[in-house]
């Protein structure tokens, strides 16, 4: 680790279409189910009812004294309970732990649009408090406040690579110094301000989305939430907690090329990519498996291929990779933080997760773009990529501490 | 935490005076305007940013086509990098960080489109969607200035900018990046405005032709806009470009206000927090600004911290110890605290 702090992962929490925890994240990929449908959970005046992978029975959430929670809020606290199952009560840690959760929505999830045309009426009717939810920072107080954390927090916002910047943040606090531990990651629910706004760009596919495949046609939207408690290695050591895995490497970059579409030839992604190699000291050829930000639409998934060529010149077999979009849908801002969660999932596992519906992957020689069943596998290294509007990259390397593997 | 290496190059801000570039004058105090941009219930008054015309210092049409919240960014950018004396073009770029605070994000063109909804959502506007987004005005900034490193869009209320300067302090220290435009800014809008006048949260004065003259009144906050940006670089980089130095981040914290100490404003109990093996003698606190200078000379909005930063860096250039140390608004929670310090070089 170069001398620096390294970062154990030492709790895993989620809420997906697929349930609530990991178990029922991981028997879902692994089954080869999808758990993207007709919308139900909100009413969407749009041309077409989009397929989206929504939360069903959502969890009751008791709100901190004076706070209002929106349903971007509540998805993030319930998987953030999980992921601090195993932080320590000691007040010192409490104090010190860090709270960094990616949002695009927040509020947004609870918003009616008379919030923005008659605000005074809006108010009067009791929409002071969903307008409380909307800043970016509030899924963050609301974690915060919940667990009764008191470290430094805040929100990202990065468009779709908000929830593996949040995990890159709060691993760069804990290697500063600034947090001994950190819960990380992101949170979305659907809403209609973003199905209208993907309708309106015609990037919603009608049908189940098919990332990689020629013949795709756009994203489907999903929800939940993913949290990592995250914490200096010799600390969790000390305090006797498991760790799962370590945060390896991590790097963000930006194409600096287009409001939304990607650099043709993937060169910000693929720059993440190498650089967050580069920080895990590990060579391409020792990445067991990519969780791919693999939308489905046209662009994206092209670009992410060249990317991926790019930064694994040189393997001397193609590099394994899956869209794990194609079983939730796409969460947004917490997408990132999502696939985080399914990234070390498979690396503890030991499994390749394959996309779905996908039966003519685009053509490449270098990358080996998974489908049919589920693969076991055996590896040390894992990697999830993101990326999103605005050209913002990020690509996080998870890694198997074989200290602990070997006791 | 402290960072010995890292320098504050370049300053700018957009405020009730306009842009302009360099460290901020803390002696000027600027009194709330009416507002005549939406209808109020009676009169209101709140810090606002004039119109000015961008193309001055960002040419060509670019700005034209952006909301105003990414104007601001691309001209405080400028104007930041300009006074740091950085040839962008010359910059690698891909070792160039972009860092945003901000509480509220592009919150215009989010109603433009959320009132879009109520009227027809099958149709809403392609091109305003993505421009809603939060990292909107730094990957503008990205693109214009051609920087292509880290790029992060944060938000923790009225401490955004401390945290946004943390941030790019953390990317510096751990290598990610050799310098760092960090930018921090909000708009006001009607419904913003609203919501703090329902919650109870204006101060008196903000709220009709009654209300008492001068600062805040320390009960509630005025509500203001603008943008405040400033260029960080490691030493060695700025070193190398031979740039001149406002001074060294020496350090900051953000947290809960309960988590300062006894005495919010002590001092001692802050200076712990920020550096907590410097002696309370080498630091100069720049008083929370409790209907003083945050309030009056720029309102309370996301780039708070940041003009704060620069009123610590003037203060720097007269005080007779060898750092300055400021706090955010003391009705703001969290806090944010930075720590200056004078750059021997």
């Amino acid at each position: 680790m170069n001398g620096r702090r390294a970062v154990a992962v030492t709790g895993i929490g989620v809420i997906s279409p697929f349930g609530v925890g990991r178990e029922a994240l991981f028997e879902g990929l692994t089954q080869g189910r999808c758990a993207i449908g007709p919308l139900s959970v909100l009413e969407a005046p749009l041309e077409q009812v989009p397929v989206v992978g929504e939360v069903r029975n959502l969890p009751d959430v008791d709100a901190p004294g004076g706070l209002h929670l929106s349903r971007t809020d509540r998805l993030a606290v319930v998987a953030a309970c999980q992921a601090a199952m195993s932080l320590s009560d000691e007040p010192r840690i409490r104090r010190d732990c860090a709270v960094v959760v990616s949002t695009t929505v927040a509020g947004l999830s609870d918003l009616e649009p008379e919030a923005a045309v008659e605000p005074e009426a809006y108010y009067r009717r009791g929409g002071l408090g969903p307008a409380s939810t909307y800043p970016t920072s509030h899924p963050a107080d609301a974690v915060a406040r919940s667990l009764d954390l008191v470290g430094p927090r805040f929100g990202t916002s990065v468009a779709c690579a908000s929830g593996a910047m949040a995990i890159a943040a709060a691993a760069r606090a804990i290697v500063d110094g600034r947090a001994s531990v950190a819960l990380a990651g992101g949170s979305d629910a659907l809403c209609l301000f973003t199905l209208a706004g993907f309708s309106a760009l015609q990037a919603l596919d009608s049908h189940r989305c098919r990332p990689f495949d020629e013949s795709r046609g756009g994203l489907n939207i999903g929800e939940g939430a993913a949290m990592l408690l995250l914490e200096e290695l010799s600390h969790a050591r000390a305090r006797g907690a498991e760790v799962l895995a370590l945060v390896a490497g991590w790097a963000s970059t930006n194409d600096a090329f287009h409001p939304t579409a990607p650099h043709e030839e993937g060169r910000g992604l693929a720059m993440s990519m190498t650089q967050a190699m580069r920080r895990a000291q590990v060579q391409g050829d020792a990445v067991g498996y990519v969780n791919a930000h693999g939308t489905g639409t046209r662009l994206n998934d092209v670009a992410e291929v060249r990317a991926y060529e790019r930064a694994f010149a040189g393997r001397g077999v193609p590099v394994p990779v899956s869209s794990t979009k194609s079983h939730i849908g796409h969460t947004l801002g917490a997408a990132g933080a999502i696939e985080a969660v399914i990234t070390l999932l498979a690396l503890r596992g030991g499994v390749l997760i394959p996309t779905l519906r996908l039966d003519t992957p685009i053509a490449t020689q270098a990358v080996d773009l998974l489908r049919g069943a589920v693969r076991p596998t055996s590896m040390d290294v894992a990697m999830s990529v993101s990326a999103g509007f605005g050209g913002s990259n990020t690509s996080l390397v998870f890694a198997l501490d074989r200290e602990s593997r070997s006791s | 935490m402290t960072w010995p290496d890292l320098l504050v190059t370049g300053f700018s801000s957009i405020g009730a005076g306009g842009a302009s570039a360099g460290l901020p004058d803390p002696a000027v105090r600027t009194s709330p305007e009416l507002i005549t941009g939406w209808i109020t219930p009676g009169p209101r008054r709140a810090v606002l940013v004039p119109p000015f015309r961008p193309a001055d210092v960002v040419p060509g049409l670019r700005t034209r086509r952006l909301d105003r919240l990414s104007v601001w960014a691309l001209v405080g950018t400028a104007l930041a990098v300009q006074d740091a004396g950085l040839d962008h073009s010359a910059v690698d770029g891909d070792r160039a960080a972009v860092v945003f605070g901000t509480a509220f994000g592009c919150l215009e063109l989010t109603e433009q489109f959320l009132g879009g909804l109520r009227l027809n959502a099958a149709h809403a506007d392609p091109i305003l969607f993505p421009e809603t987004l939060s990292n909107q005005p730094g990957s503008h900034v990205a693109r214009h200035f051609g920087f292509r490193g880290p790029n992060l869009t944060v938000s923790a209320g009225m401490a955004s900018s401390e945290t946004a300067l943390l941030e790019a302090a953390s990317l510096l220290r751990n290598g990610e990046a050799d310098c760092a435009v960090v930018f921090a800014g909000d708009l006001l809008t009607r419904s913003l405005f609203a919501w703090y006048e329902a919650a109870g949260r204006l101060a008196s004065l903000c709220g009709g032709d009654a209300a008492p003259a001068g600062g805040g009144d320390g009960v509630g906050l005025v509500p203001g806009e603008g943008l405040v940006a400033c260029v960080l670089e490691i030493r060695e980089f700025a070193e190398q470009r031979r740039a001149r130095a406002y001074g060294r981040l020496v350090g900051g914290w953000v947290g809960p206000r309960r988590e300062a100490g006894p005495r919010v404003g002590a001092a001692a109990a802050l200076l712990r927090r920020v550096a907590p093996g410097m002696h309370p003698d080498e630091a100069e606190l720049v008083e929370g600004p409790s209907g003083g200078q945050a309030e009056v000379a720029g309102g309370a909005f996301g780039g708070c911290g940041l003009l704060q930063l620069g009123f610590a860096l003037a203060r720097l250039l007269e005080s007779d110890r060898p750092c300055v140390m400021v706090a955010s608004a003391v009705d703001c929670d969290p806090l944010g605290v930075l720590l200056v310090g004078r750059d021997p070089s």
